[in-house]
């Protein structure tokens, strides 16, 4: 990431950001946060299979963060601090909004053939349907172990929880998937 | 049953490189359940596909954390002027009742004569520290 501190142009890694966010600059807080956009986006679409409610999620999400940056504490990284604080915020918005509308979105045409497209649609929402019938501590263990490949150590970490729990928690989730994409014969 | 819960589980913690069992026997189930991992690893790979995009205005939430953070400030200076206050015209409110109307007749005097002399050379030197 370039950035320009005191009319000098260097490259910042992510620690050198949040120091620099941390004093107040907020450009630095501002790459940190468009660095870590995709990674958050990511866990929460698939947490909530929600446009709007995870449009919400990711935003009281960073607005949390930008709130508590000094209380961050470099030991982890960025983006794992910006999940658990997802993670949090997550709950409270279902606890808030218990029904919410799921994604109706269909996959872009980036594959030749017609068939193939419809077949990936309807996996697609098939896929997104099963993760969200987990519940969703459940979930949220899978996600992060399947799609950020975080060990099971980091994830009690930020679902504070122990490792027992989260090794059975995804164990759970891998079977129940397995299970239900048999019965749907998508495998 | 509880075996084969056992390799299930096995599997899953080798599949996603945790720690591993080595003495994992039955052949056939391992093979069959393997398999199975490998077809529902490529069937969720499909939802890495982002298939909508939603803006996220990473300035404007840090101008509004930076509301919220002015918003907090103010409302801790006020409850603190107020209690402060509070406190100020409660002694003075013991004052009075100790030492009668006097006191306050003497306190005002020197509060009207005194504090523009502190209060003065205080703002002038606040107003140099913001210049530098």
């Amino acid at each position: 990431m370039c950035l320009t501190i005191k009319g000098v142009n260097r490259v910042l890694n992510e620690r050198e950001l949040i120091e620099e966010a941390k004093s107040g600059n907020k450009s630095a807080l501002n790459n940190l946060l468009k660095d870590n956009l995709n990674i958050l986006k990511g866990y929460v679409i698939k947490m909530t299979g929600s446009i709007y409610a995870s449009q919400d999620i990711v935003q009281d999400t960073m607005l949390k963060a930008v709130l508590n940056i000094k209380k961050f504490r470099p030991e982890a990284k960025f983006s794992t601090w910006l999940i658990k604080i997802a993670t949090n915020v997550y709950r409270d918005y279902m606890r808030k909004n218990r029904n919410y509308e799921v994604i109706d979105e269909t996959l872009e045409d980036k594959k030749q053939n017609v068939e193939d497209l419809a077949i990936s649609n309807y996996e697609y929402k098939e896929i997104m349907n099963i993760i969200l019938k987990l519940p969703s501590e459940k979930r949220a263990a899978f996600i992060l172990k399947h799609y950020y490949g975080y060990k099971y150590e980091e994830i009690a970490q930020i679902l504070n929880c122990p490792v027992g729990t989260v090794r059975s928690r995804i164990h759970y989730a891998v079977e129940f998937i397995i299970n239900e994409l048999e019965r749907k014969e998508i495998i | 049953m509880r075996d084969s819960q056992k390799i299930k589980d096995c599997l899953i913690d080798d599949f996603y490189n945790e720690k591993k069992d080595k003495n994992i026997n039955a052949e056939n189930e391992c093979k069959e359940f393997k398999g199975k991992l490998n077809l529902y690893q490529e069937k969720l790979n499909l939802l890495n596909e982002d298939i909508f995009e939603f803006d996220i205005n990473t300035l404007s939430i840090i101008e509004k954390a930076e509301c919220i953070k002015k918003n907090k400030k103010y409302k801790r200076e006020f409850i603190l002027f107020i209690l402060i206050a509070f406190f100020i015209l409660s002694l003075y409110a013991l004052a009075i009742l100790k030492f009668g109307a006097k006191f306050l007749i003497i306190s005002q005097g020197i509060v009207l004569i005194a504090l523009p002399w502190t209060i003065i050379p205080f703002s002038m030197i606040r107003r140099k520290e913001s210049e530098i």
